[in-house]
């Protein structure tokens, strides 16, 4: 058994041998994300997501690999989509999964506060068009495939520097009308608040392909005015009661107006449905905040209000928005539109962190002691 | 139908199935006994019957690819359960208690099963979704063999 975990730990392989970790890009409750380019082969640049343990500190967590890096991997590697990105390889490594990506230069998140800290002017039509444009391609892949991405978000949306987007995080990803699955899924709170749909705000359990449009549609309009539609102020989970989002609801209400049973025929039937009393009335402004972003294509508006619909089953499916005439009218999106438009941003800051360091510390005492390999454990590094 | 044949159907297998796993040292009647364990721990922590049918799936897969021998039928069938559980379990299920019970019902130590995690999530390509064609039968069956019936 010793000579067997010897020769396995010798055919192991090592992150650090394959790929030279650049910098840090940035943290997450699942674990780190790393930029890196591999020692061999032709010169491109990737991610490396490292997944902390389920416990961080222990030397072997109690439970394994975590769920959702099964579940990440498992959706990942069915996947092959041009907006979507795609999973190289997965290596296991210092008692942590890695998982080794596509490198996308930026994210939605980075390239809207440019706009608003340092070029103070919105994003041309073309390049919002076209970032949509791929967006809804993207999730109509995952929509065909049965999959919801459950948690879109600026910060999750990566952008090449030539400008295609890849959708990323399917950490929270879910297959869904699986005939073996139940309808109602045990990790309650998904989506970022500003971003999700009334229909979970009002307590629905059942999670569908609309919950990602309406994210769509709140992604498209920030995208517009370079601020968020519905900032609202989260109210922070206690004693595991999942608390109703007051101020989130007040947000939606005051753009798009008090909703009616005509608008929204199951609304009454919805868990959570008695908290809509306290509010007051407001009607519908979307079209005054529309025109105060300063764009004038009222096909734009009228993807805008489709994909911001209240009812769940008549909001705009994906494939629908794809064929949505505002992506008939000019400009047209196209693949590369920061390409097209000469477009360059300023590239993701790398850092180093600690564990870059320890990451070198402990190639050195690999180097001399490879025994002690398989057990030592960097991430215990604070 | 003469028990021969009979026999060939209920496993799903035949002659040839047979005689792969003759050659990894398997027999028909250690399968169904891993099957049945899987079963077991799927009714004692009141996980979904697709679980332990996926799991099977998994199991299933490992056999074809001369992964799985005598010496490591029990420990591999373990932990193909344990990933199955990961990916499948709706409800927030304690993955750790769950362990518990795998590690005491297929007799295999908990670390070993933590070990050998990755090595078998890897050689299922990490492909932990399964269609509906593969995973569908074993699905009916179990679902007869526990006592209820669908139609």
């Amino acid at each position: 058994m010793e000579n067997y975990k010897r020769k396995r730990e010798k055919q192991r392989v090592r992150v650090r041998t394959k790929y030279e970790i650049i910098g840090f890009i940035s943290s997450g409750t699942y674990g780190r994300v790393y930029k890196a380019r591999p020692r061999e082969g032709p010169p491109i640049e990737l991610a490396i997501k490292k997944f902390k343990p389920e416990r961080e500190g222990e030397a072997r967590p109690t439970s394994g690999i975590s769920q959702s890096a099964c579940r990440e991997i498992g959706l990942c590697r069915e996947l092959h989509h041009e907006n979507i990105i795609e999973l190289c390889e997965v290596i296991m490594d210092d008692n942590a999964i890695h998982m080794v990506m596509d490198y996308a230069e930026f994210d939605l998140l980075s390239i809207m506060q440019h706009h608003t800290h340092h070029l103070r002017k919105p994003m041309s039509e073309l390049v919002v068009k076209s970032i949509l444009w791929q967006l809804i391609n993207g999730v109509a892949y995952l929509h065909a495939n049965l999959i919801l991405q459950r948690d879109l978000k600026p910060a999750n949306i990566m952008i090449t520097s030539s400008g295609v987007v890849k959708v990323g995080d399917l950490g929270l990803a879910r297959v869904f009308r699986r005939p073996f699955q139940t309808l109602y899924n045990g990790d309650k709170v998904v989506v970022t608040v500003w971003y999700r749909a009334p229909e979970l705000l009002l307590g629905s359990r059942h999670y569908t392909t609309a919950v990602d449009m309406w994210s769509i549609g709140c992604i498209f309009a920030e995208m517009l005015a370079l601020r968020a539609l519905f900032k609202g102020e989260e109210v922070k989970m206690e004693k595991k009661q999942i608390p109703f989002q007051r101020s989130q609801v007040n947000k939606i209400l005051e753009i798009l107006g008090t909703p009616t049973k005509e608008q929204w025929p199951k609304l009454e039937l919805m868990p959570d449905f008695q908290h809509m009393k306290q509010f007051r009335h407001y009607s519908n402004s979307l079209k005054t905040w529309y025109a105060n972003t300063g764009h004038k294509s009222d096909q734009g508006f009228q993807l805008l209000s489709s994909l911001l619909d209240y009812d769940p089953e008549r909001r705009i499916s994906a494939s629908e928005a794809l064929d949505h005439p505002y992506f008939k009218e000019e400009p047209k999106p196209v693949k590369h539109p920061f390409l097209e438009q000469n477009i360059s941003y300023p590239k993701r800051r790398l850092t180093l962190d600690e564990l870059c360091d320890a990451k070198s510390q402990h190639t050195k005492l690999v180097n001399m002691e490879p025994a002690v390999s398989g057990s030592s454990t960097a991430n215990t590094v604070t | 139908a003469k028990p021969d044949e009979h026999r060939q159907d209920t496993n799903g297998g035949s002659r040839e199935i047979q005689l792969g796993l003759s050659a990894a040292g398997l027999t028909l009647d250690q399968l169904r006994r891993l099957k049945a364990y899987m079963l077991r721990v799927m009714r004692e922590q009141d996980l979904e019957l697709s679980t332990a049918a996926i799991g099977w799936v998994y199991f299933e897969k490992l056999i074809w690819k001369g992964y799985v021998v005598k010496d490591n039928r029990k420990l591999v069938a373990a932990v193909c359960l344990f990933l199955a559980l990961k990916i499948n379990e709706s409800r927030e299920v304690s993955v750790s208690r769950s362990l518990q019970v795998i590690q005491r019902r297929f007799e295999v130590s908990a670390d070993s099963i933590l070990d050998q995690e990755f090595s078998v999530f890897a050689e299922l390509e990490f492909s932990l979704w399964v269609p509906r064609r593969e995973f569908m039968p074993h699905f009916l069956r179990m679902f007869e063999a526990i006592g209820m019936f669908c139609y």
